[in-house]
């Protein structure tokens, strides 16, 4: 590949000079404090001596690592090096690598041991460039490695190398990309669009490689959307004319922020309502995610005493969250997990949270609801399973929640047709692109559903358009917990106890939950309370329950009947990108812009069952370099490929994997820092999953064909996680009622996205939110007495 | 000496420009509303020159013809046009700068923020009505 590639000595490879005079260091001044220390230290903090790897190790890993990113500007291994020491992974190894700090050492040395089998007995670093790239080139395409999966091999280098490389500013002035962007976002939006000092490439002829095979036919739609022009217009005014004063009556979140709407109101903290832990409190929630914080919310207000058990930390977005790719790594769950079985899902960004406000504080922002066919997917199509409640019990979840997110979008026209409170935001230059192939291609797309305000709400801010959504909204635009739900939740006496890890659910004689027995500080508490509510989401919860085994649960609590941690689903989550001789500039907006439901039901045509939806996403450097690593590339036209960034659109497929019972949540013999077993993931597909995968892919492919794409590549990912302790009609089915009450501890909760026993192919967020919502109104409507006999 | 340019000539044009005061009120509430509802009509506030669009329209109207509604309603509803668009001057320049980054990054917010000048473009409209109230009449002496 890239020996071959490499062009003649003398001659500039082609990625460089791309974006001449460009300095994404001198928008320093216009950066925030925090963006602008995360950032500056990189470039031009203290290098502390390597640490982690030995002196013949560190020759072989600068090697390897020149070789992978063709001679890189920047030294690279001092920052592999600390994240290594100080164990900031991903947060997840595979089951068949070692964890990454040994996985990198004993790599290395392996490489050597490869070179020392050739003449003269040579280390790594001692070969030729042609030698090394050999070497390299062989592990790439190796099956197994020194009885290593070579494959997982080559993720661990690439994934590592290209973080470092990709989160310096010089990398950024040889792409093109704009770098940090708040205060300041991006005024600007559009094909061919940029800001007054962004500076246009100077070689847009330069593209990679240029075929591009005759994209699949489209697959048909299997949902025409249809509905009445003037209802629908009567509708969005009916919905949009509707007073904010009935949501703030509600939920008075986006007033309770400071004053600019912009962090945290420390005084909501400082007065916090504290209970001591042998107070029994009516209800304790283990998580302050999605799920937890709507609970804690809607039972303050119904005058609960609650308190709410968060293993991370309490967030104050203006402080704590900068506008850099790489330092929001801090908001996913980064304890150890095991992945296995033959399909391991890699977690981190795209589907799990860490601290106060849950995964959706890093979450993409799209809100659509789940289709009516959702809910019955056994008797419709004879796949998944049928939930134990119907569309209509979530009707009306669904609307308050779209009014306190507030969610913005067109009219939707699919599943059941609904307006949106607030207008579609405009669109950049990917949802430019989207708009443009589906109307050459006749296919209905709609701008929205996002959970980000478009103009103030309350005293939440108006989005800026700034492109970091993934990475944590600093501007308070993007709906989470944090800002929609937590606030109004302390203002009505709800206690959040951050750094607090659950261990175990504990129950009293009497079979029923007495309370949660947590770590924190180092010490371990119990906290008592009438009601329990897990909210831990799919790996976490099941975790949990199955750490609290007890004599009367000996294989997991309420897991009488092997249910808990089994169907955890993932989403089919293919991304296909299309080369535009146009600049993009994807990373400019929003990455949740536009998407189309189109194809969201069962073709009776098709061998597969269920369908996909196909939205905007907007990979930002360090994961459009996955993309491009995934097409098998490296070397300079790695870099070749990155530095073509701004040229690139790219449609993320969410299909809808089915629900299996393997595809489960067990302890794993690991522990974790605090000595709790910790979870093992294993997944695996089945053939509808790859039916419905593919058809996704091809899809994107012909509406960016349709668009005008030069060159499309493809690259399968998971996102989103549900599933894990489904909700069921009966006790033999799954873990909880529609009430999300256990069948086998009658108050004990599962309140989150692990128990959905299917997931649609719609983003999950406003889901789960709604069955909380529901789930809330059933508990407060009357099943607080008579649970437990007062003493 | 006679015909309608003559009687602007004169000063004599009230009616016409009660009527233009209508109209102008018209489209700029109909803009206002499309601009508004795009921002999600954070603020309640923000329904008010929407709702004195059709009140100047009316206004505009009945001082084309009728004489004392040009002396009363037409002045009272433009002044309250006008009012409106200096607030929302107001209003604007403060939501430029409770943007992030404020005044310190003033040409960014103002570029992305509420349009600064938008509102008095309204009060123009309001002047005109005021102006057309003091003005003589078409046909009179």
């Amino acid at each position: 590949m890239s020996a071959e590639e490499r062009p003649a000595p003398g001659e500039r490879p082609p990625y460089e000079g791309r974006f001449p005079g460009y300095d994404s260091l001198a928008r320093r001044p216009h950066w925030d404090e925090v963006t602008a220390a995360v950032v500056t230290a990189r470039v031009a903090g203290p290098r502390p001596p390597l640490r982690l790897f030995a002196p013949a190790e560190e020759a072989a890993a600068r090697a390897l690592l020149d070789r992978l990113l063709d001679h890189p500007p920047v030294d690279l291994l001092p920052m592999i090096d600390a994240r290594l020491a100080e164990r900031e992974t991903d947060g997840w190894h595979y089951a068949d690598l070692p964890p990454d700090d040994r996985a990198w050492p004993e790599t290395m040395r392996a490489l050597d041991e490869d070179a020392r089998a050739l003449p003269g007995r040579p280390s790594f670093a001692e070969l030729t460039e042609r030698q090394q790239d050999g070497l390299v080139e062989e592990v790439r395409r190796a099956e197994r490695w020194h009885g290593w999966p070579a494959k997982h091999v080559w993720s661990l280098w690439t994934r590592y190398a290209c973080t470092a490389y990709y989160s310096h500013p010089a990398a950024w002035d040889e792409i093109g990309f704009g770098g940090p962007a708040f205060p300041s976002g991006y005024a600007r939006l559009g094909v061919g669009r940029r800001e007054r000092w962004e500076v246009a490439d100077a070689h847009p002829e330069r593209q990679p490689q240029a075929e591009r095979p005759d994209p699949p036919p489209l697959p048909a739609v299997t949902d025409p959307g249809r509905h009445g022009e003037a209802g629908a217009a009567l509708a969005t005014l009916r919905r949009t004319t509707r007073r904010q004063r009935s949501v703030r009556r509600r939920n008075a979140s986006a007033w309770l922020l400071p004053q600019d709407g912009l962090g945290f109101d420390r005084r909501l903290i400082e007065r916090m309502r504290r209970h001591r832990d042998e107070d029994e409190v009516d209800l304790v929630i283990v998580g302050c995610g999605a799920g937890g914080t709507v609970l804690a919310q809607r039972m303050a207000r119904a005058g609960w005493s609650v308190v709410v058990l968060e293993a991370g930390p309490f967030w104050d977005p203006l402080r704590d969250w900068s506008s850099d790719e790489y330092a929001a790594h801090q908001l996913y769950w980064t304890e150890p997990r095991v992945l296995s079985g033959s399909d391991p899902v890699p977690m981190g960004s795209n589907n799990s949270g860490r601290g106060v406000g849950g995964s959706m504080v890093h979450f993409a922002g799209y809100a659509p609801r789940f289709h009516p066919s959702d809910f019955a997917t056994r008797s419709r199509d004879g796949v998944g399973a049928d939930w134990p409640l119907t569309y209509d019990d979530l009707r009306g979840s669904y609307e308050r929640l779209e009014a306190e997110l507030p969610v913005a979008g067109q009219y939707w026209p699919w599943g059941e047709p609904h307006a949106y409170p607030h207008a579609p935001h405009p669109v950049g230059g990917n949802g430019e692109v989207f708009l443009r192939g589906a109307a050459a291609l006749g296919l209905e797309a709609r701008v929205g559903p996002v959970a980000i305000s478009n103009g103030r709400f309350g005293r939440r801010p108006h989005c800026v358009y700034r492109g970091f959504c993934l990475q944590g909204c600093k501007v308070n635009a993007k709906a989470s917990p944090l800002i929609t739900h937590l606030p109004d939740a302390l203002a009505h006496g709800v206690e959040v106890r951050a750094d607090a890890m659950a261990c175990a659910v504990e129950l009293g004689p009497d079979g029923l939950a007495r309370g949660v027995r947590y770590l924190r500080g180092g010490r371990e508490h119990l906290q008592r309370a009438r009601t329990v509510a897990v909210a831990g989401y799919a790996i976490e919860t099941p975790r949990l329950l199955l750490n609290s085994a007890n004599g009367r649960f000996p294989d997991g609590l309420c897991n009488d009947y092997d249910q808990v941690g089994r169907y955890v689903m993932v989403q089919g989550a293919p991304q296909v990108s299309g080369r535009f001789e146009q600049e993009v500039r994807a990373y400019k907006a929003p990455p949740p812009e536009v998407s189309t439901e189109a194809f969201y039901e069962t073709d009776p045509a098709k061998p597969y069952r269920r369908g996909f939806s196909v939205q905007t996403v907007s990979p930002m450097p360090i994961t459009w370099a996955e993309h491009v690593v995934a097409q098998g590339h490296w070397g300079a036209n790695l870099r070749h490929y990155l530095s073509d960034y701004v040229h690139w659109a790219t449609l993320g497929g969410l299909a809808e994997l089915l629900p299996q019972a393997d595809n489960r949540v067990t302890l794993a013999e690991e522990k974790d820092r605090h000595g709790l077993p910790v979870a093992n993931f294993s997944y695996s597909q089945c053939d509808n999953d790859r039916r419905l995968i593919a058809a996704a892919r091809g899809a994107m492919e012909t509406i960016l064909a349709a668009a005008g794409a030069g060159e499309v590549i493809a690259i399968d990912r998971y996102a989103h996680l549900v599933g894990g302790c489904r909700m069921a009609a009966r006790p033999e089915d799954g873990v909880v009622d529609r009430d999300l009450r256990s069948f086998a501890v009658p108050n004990l909760l599962i309140t989150d996205g692990s128990v959905l026993p299917t997931q649609g192919a719609a983003n999950p967020a406003l889901t789960i939110m709604a069955l909380v919502d529901r789930a809330a109104g059933v508990l407060a409507a009357g099943a607080r007495s008579g649970l437990r006999t007062p003493r | 000496m006679s015909g309608p340019l003559a009687a602007v000539r004169e000063g004599r044009f009230q009616r016409s420009l009660a009527l233009a005061t209508g109209a102008g009120s018209l489209v700029a509430a109909a803009e206002i509303y499309l601009e508004h509802d795009r921002a999600g009509f954070g603020n309640r506030m923000m329904w008010w020159p929407v709702v004195l669009g059709p009140v100047g329209a009316a206004a505009g109207v009945a001082g084309a013809v009728n004489t004392r509604a040009a002396r009363t309603l037409l002045p009272l509803a433009s002044a309250a046009i006008a009012a409106n668009g200096l607030q929302g001057f107001w209003l604007h320049v403060r939501g430029v700068a409770q943007k992030p980054g404020g005044w310190r990054m003033a040409r960014f917010n103002l570029e992305t923020g509420p349009p600064v000048f938008a509102p008095l473009l309204l009060g123009m409209v309001g002047g005109m009505g005021l102006v057309a109230a003091v003005l003589r009449r078409e046909g009179r002496p």
